[in-house]
């Protein structure tokens, strides 16, 4: 057997998928700071989240990364992409780029996500759920319908969320997210 | 049923769908290793299948040890060392199978080498006592039978550890779609008659029964479908799952009649194990009809539904599930004959394999092996 | 002593079980259809035999059928053919030799002999032109070949006789006429299972006379002229005997080294014909009548032996590293004494040294090595010990032991001393071989190699190359003549002698089908007119050899052939030659591909029946 006929293999990067990634988790984590000064039920589940919470979603294994954390005053902020010496309470890990790809084109919502083992948790469950939320309805505000009903488990009701309140939430959340 | 008195162990797990591919980085972390050996025959790299798995393994600490393109479907002495050579000469720590046959069973017996550090032929002998490398399965459609459970063929030896279970199977559609009819229909009937033979054993095993019923299930509903087009992706990756459900049953159950006589007759042949199992399976199932005892009536609740289960009166269950199976096995009509002389197998070897298959298991009498052959011969 | 006029179209019908014999003629119509010799012996067995039944049963039958060219003059005419179901295959196996017993079973007054049925003890044949007298054979059970033709001299002019390798029914065992053999596919096992030790024709009871006798001399006189001019058969193999190939084979890379992993050797020079031909002083000793005169004896050690031919040299001397012809003729020797077929024996010696190395079996066989070779020889004639495994040949073993990847056979059948990934053609042609890993089937290699006539590894042509020199060699094999003629016949006319070879090499390659309709083999067809008096063109001759070759197919079919079964070793589709630097594999399944498009084949190797009505074979 000629052994040169048969390689060692580097693995090369997808840069492109990468960057949209990036683009995609400093959206959504500026949303989630905007969304929690604006929309009231967000402003709820983080308020019974802990003072120290500190979320890392970031794509496996060394993937871009987002940093959203209460602040001493209790404020929820976006801390960036740099790993700072942050301490995660939670920390969401999305197994590879076509995983992070396929949640962030909408092809599949968290939920599902979670249930095809492509989201891997650590830290608390109630946690969790709560982020889950939260991105659900950040979703419902970031996204038109028709692509928000693929990505959420439930759209919300107009009992939920009445015509109104989206609009002008997404309204404000979107200048709040670009603006600095 | 009793619900005790039975050992059950599956090891792998399974990844299955969409993407799965992409999974491989991190359960090959999550095993502690980062440089694969990747085994697999020209035939697949040819339609792209190895460039599909390198380019799952972008972006990811995963460096391809060697991609090792020519592996033939036969798992001899020559191919096992070379490659254990390679393995250790890359310094590998790790071992991906991308196919099904030869590959898997080659990817298993280089496993053992370079796991326990010694030559091919004396691992017949030596009891495994300890977990080997990491071993994921990529199968193709084209299963034999065998690749996922815990049993490696090689040479002439088959060797049974429950080490021999791969650590991660991963059944992709980008994989699984580039099968021929032919060899789904094989895949599929290899994968019928060993579910079938693991549930019709004396003493039922609970667990093992579910993993049965779960491959006769996935056979039933996507068979017909699989078969007439084997590029589709939900049919492929379902005939595959069936496989690997079934191998798993199969490897914690006795072996049965079936799989004993087509695995001699396959020897001598040459010809494809499912084809044969079929023609066996049809008429050990009609024997097993009249038998004492029957076929057990669970397997209509699997094949067909809690509906049809309930609607059909008890004492009816064991014929009407005889005909679902047989409608399984009609499938496949256009790919297999029905008989052993459709086959053309000469009548004068029968005896032959009869001998061949009571010496390899000796849970059947050379009459019984002898009986259900001259059943399948011309299918009386 | 009477005359028969170009054929007797009667066959002699022997059945052992009940001793009685009966005349059974032959129809015109299939003597035009399928030629006589061969062809006609697997029409024959066609109709008489059912598929499917066990060659060592009474119900198998060997039949052994003169060509229509046996005893009229023609050059090089002195074949007959065999054919039987063989034990080693399974399949179909026919045979070709040069021996006696053809010109006294032809000049006995029949065209061939069927033998059915199964003799309680042991009994020998003797033919003469009244029928066949049955004699007991038990002093000659157990006697090795040269000894119980010895013993028969008187009884005829021809005999066909088995040793003992016969008798233990070892698997490929072949029969013995005078120093000739029909060599592969068991034959001699299957006698042995029959209990006949020997058959004798008692001949010169009639002489063949042709019908036409001014057109068969004018073609027999230009056949001869062809033969004396053409320099393979009247310098290379005239003076060196098939050994010639020895260094042609170095040199091309086709030669089987050390289990056919190496290609080519530096030793290889020692065995070669030319060399032998010098040390051992050689004299022509042949089949009767012949023009080429290939075969050979010498002083070997001081005694006048046969010379072995390139296939014991390739396979005994080469492939096992035993580059020491003296050694080589002693295990032809005993080969001929005990009745085995040499390439057969020689191959499933190579697996056990092989298998040795790589410790699958324990024996004392080791490549390089002559020690315990010899005892093996008679280990396996006599099944003794783990010589009663290797007496069931390399397929068996390898089923049982392991070692399948260089089990050199195809159908079970062991290949002879030519490696397939030096020649492609000579690849596909081994692959898809009706009797198994037959070198004769086409003989591509010397096509592809020696005349530089078509590129060894190009892909174009390769199928309709091969199908069309599978028709040409049954229809030689069924007339019956040397196919070494063909080097004469198909070399020699004006357009393939007179283009040069860069323009005739990519003509052959790019436009094989026209190129072939170029060829002219019309003295073949011709002299069989003349002796027959039917008439008989190029095509028509060409066409008859596929449908032998087809029907040859068909039956294989019937026993469950398919396309799983054309194939090579793992061996040859994986690993390259030692001295092939670009470590070519063959590419088969293209080839074979191609092959069933030219050949009329479906995809899974079944002939169509569009194949079938147009060759007007009748299915069943």
């Amino acid at each position: 057997m000629n052994a040169l006929q048969y390689p060692e293999i580097k693995p090369k990067k997808k840069f492109i998928k990468r960057i949209y990634i990036a683009v995609m988790l400093w959206v959504v984590g500026r949303a989630i700071q905007a969304a929690a000064k604006v929309d009231s039920e967000v402003k709820e589940e983080f308020a019974k989240l802990k003072d120290n919470f500190l979320l890392k979603m970031w794509i496996w294994p060394n993937g871009p990364a987002m940093y959203v954390g209460k602040t001493k005053d209790g404020k929820v902020k976006y801390l960036g992409w740099k790993d700072k010496g942050y301490k995660p309470t939670l920390t969401m890990t999305i197994k590879s780029v076509e995983a992070a790809m396929l949640l962030f084109t909408f092809q599949e919502g968290t939920a599902i996500s979670t249930a095809r083992n492509r989201l891997v948790v650590d830290g608390d469950l109630p946690d969790a759920c709560a982020l889950v939320r939260i991105l659900n309805i950040v979703e419902v505000y970031l996204l038109p319908k028709i692509i928000a009903k693929l990505a959420v488990k439930r759209y919300p009701k107009w009992s939920q969320m009445n015509p109104f309140r989206k609009h002008f939430g997404r309204i404000l959340i979107y200048v709040r997210a670009f603006t600095f | 049923m009793i619900p005790y008195n039975f050992t059950f162990l599956s090891h792998p797990k399974i990844c299955s769908g969409l993407k799965a591919l992409e999974h491989i980085p991190f359960e090959l972390e999550s095993l502690n290793a980062r440089k694969p050996l990747v085994i697999t025959s020209s035939r697949w790299a040819k339609k792209g299948l190895a460039r599909t798995l390198t380019k799952a393994l972008y972006d990811s600490n995963i460096t391809i040890g060697a991609l090792f393109t020519n592996a033939p479907n036969y798992p001899s002495v020559t191919i096992i060392n070379e490659l254990s050579k390679l393995y250790r000469d890359r310094g590998c720590d790790s071992i991906i199978a991308l196919g099904s046959g030869g590959i898997a069973h080659i990817a298993k017996a280089v496993n053992m080498v370079v796991s326990l550090k010694t030559d091919i032929l004396k691992c017949t002998d030596l009891t495994i006592s300890s977990p080997l490398k990491p071993l994921i399965c990529i199968p193709t459609a084209d299963c034999e039978g065998g690749e996922m459970a815990a049993i490696a063929y090689y040479e002439c030896f088959e060797k049974q550890s429950d080490f021999l279970y791969p650590d991660v199977i991963v059944i992709d559609s980008r994989i699984t779609r580039h099968a021929t009819s032919h060899e789904v229909a094989n895949c599929a009937l290899t994968s019928l008659a060993h579910a079938i033979e693991a549930c019709g054993i004396a003493a039922p095993n609970p667990i093992n029964d579910a993993y049965a019923h779960t491959a006769l299930q996935f056979i039933y509903q996507y068979l017909p479908k699989t078969i007439k087009r084997p590029c589709n992706k939900d049919g492929s990756v379902a005939i595959v799952n069936a496989a690997a459900c079934a191998d798993t049953a199969f490897s914690n159950a006795p072996h049965g009649i079936v799989h004993t006589l087509a695995q001699a007759i396959v020897l001598d042949t040459n010809l494809q194990p499912g084809i044969v199992m079929g023609i066996l399976l049809r008429y050990s199932l009609a024997a097993k009809l009249h038998a004492k005892g029957g076929i057990r009536p669970e397997l209509l609740l699997a094949l067909a539904g809690i509906d049809t289960y309930a609607k059909t009166p008890e004492k009816d269950r064991q014929k009407t599930a005889y005909d679902y199976l047989i409608k399984c096995i009609d499938a496949t009509c256009n790919y297999a004959p029905s008989t052993l002389k459709g086959l053309n197998i000469p009548h004068y070897k029968l005896k032959e394999y009869a001998r061949l298959a009571a010496a390899k298991n000796k849970q059947h009498k050379e009459t019984e092996y002898m009986a259900l052959l001259e059943k399948s011969f011309e299918g009386k | 002593m009477q005359e028969i006029i170009g054929t007797s179209n009667k066959v002699i019908e022997v059945d052992l079980t009940t001793q009685s014999y009966r005349e059974i003629p032959i129809s015109e119509k299939d003597l035009e259809l399928y030629l006589g010799g061969k062809g006609l012996g697997l029409k024959l067995f066609y109709d008489r035999v059912p598929a499917g039944i066990d060659p060592f049963s009474e119900e198998n039958e060997f039949i052994v059928m003169t060509g229509v060219y046996l005893g009229t003059g023609a050059p090089c005419a002195g074949r007959f053919a065999a054919v039987t179901k063989s034990p080693l295959t399974g399949l179909m196996g026919t045979g070709s030799c040069g021996g006696p017993f053809g010109m006294a079973l032809k000049t006995s007054g029949w065209d061939g002999l069927i033998v059915k049925g199964k003799a309680k003890s042991p009994v020998y044949l003797v033919i003469n032109s009244k029928g066949v007298e049955f004699k007991d054979a038990k002093k000659l059970w157990g006697k090795d070949t040269q000894t119980v033709q010895k013993a028969l001299e008187k009884e005829g002019s021809g005999t066909l006789v088995i040793g003992q390798a016969g008798e233990n029914k070892v698997l490929y065992a072949n029969i013995c006429s005078g120093h000739r053999f029909l060599g592969r596919c068991g034959m001699g096992a299957v006698l042995g299972s029959k209990n006949v030790k020997a058959i004798v024709a008692k001949g010169n009871e009639f002489k063949i006379v042709p019908k036409n006798p001014k057109k068969f001399d004018k073609a027999r006189k230009k056949t001869l002229k062809f033969i004396n001019r053409n320099p393979i058969t009247s310098v290379s193999y005239r003076q060196f005997g098939t050994n010639a190939n020895v260094n042609l084979n170095n040199a091309g890379g086709l030669l089987p080294v050390r289990n056919f992993t190496g290609g080519s050797h530096g030793e290889a020079h020692k065995i070669s014909g030319e060399e032998m031909a010098e040390r051992f002083d050689t004299k022509f000793s042949t089949c009767k009548p012949c023009a080429i005169l290939c075969g050979h004896k010498g002083n070997i050690n001081g005694q006048m032996r046969q010379v072995p031919e390139y296939e014991t040299i390739g396979t005994f001397g080469s492939n096992l590293e035993i580059f020491d012809p003296v050694a080589v003729s002693e295990f032809n020797e005993l080969c001929t004494k005990y009745g085995l077929d040499t390439i057969s024996t020689a191959v499933t010696i190579a697996w056990a040294m092989e298998a040795t190395e790589k410790g699958l079996i324990k024996t004392d066989l080791k490549f390089g090595s002559t020690d315990n070779v010899a005892k093996t020889i008679a280990d396996i004639a006599y099944r003794r010990g783990f010589g009663n495994d290797l007496a069931n040949g390399t397929r068996k073993l390898s089923q049982k032991y392991g070692g399948a990847d260089f089990a050199i056979q195809v159908k079970g059948l062991e290949m002879a001393a030519y490696d397939p990934r030096g020649a492609w053609g000579q690849a596909l042609s081994y692959a898809v071989a009706n009797r198994g890993a037959c070198h004769l089937s086409t003989a591509s290699f010397a096509v592809e190699v020696y005349l530089n006539m078509h590129d060894p590894f190009s892909l174009k042509g390769k199928g309709s190359m091969i199908a069309f020199l599978e028709d040409v060699t049954c229809a030689i094999n069924s007339m019956h003549i040397c196919q070494f003629t063909a080097f004469a016949v198909e070399l020699e006319p004006f357009v393939v002698k007179y283009t040069p070879t860069f323009l005739l090499n990519p003509m052959v390659t790019y436009l094989n089908p026209i190129a072939t309709k170029f060829m002219d083999v019309s003295l073949w067809p011709e002299m069989w007119s003349g002796i027959t008096g039917k008439r008989m063109g190029m095509f028509k001759w060409i066409k008859a050899g596929r449908r032998i070759h087809v029907l040859e197919r068909y039956m294989n079919t019937r026993e469950g052939v398919s396309r799983k079964d054309d194939t090579l070793p793992q061996r040859f589709l994986t690993e390259g030659r030692h001295c092939d630097p670009q470590q070519r594999t063959v590419p088969l399944e293209e080839l074979v591909d191609s092959y069933y498009k030219a050949r009329g084949f479906d995809e899974n190797g079944i002939p169509k029946d569009s194949t079938l009505k147009r060759l007007k074979i009748e299915k069943k």
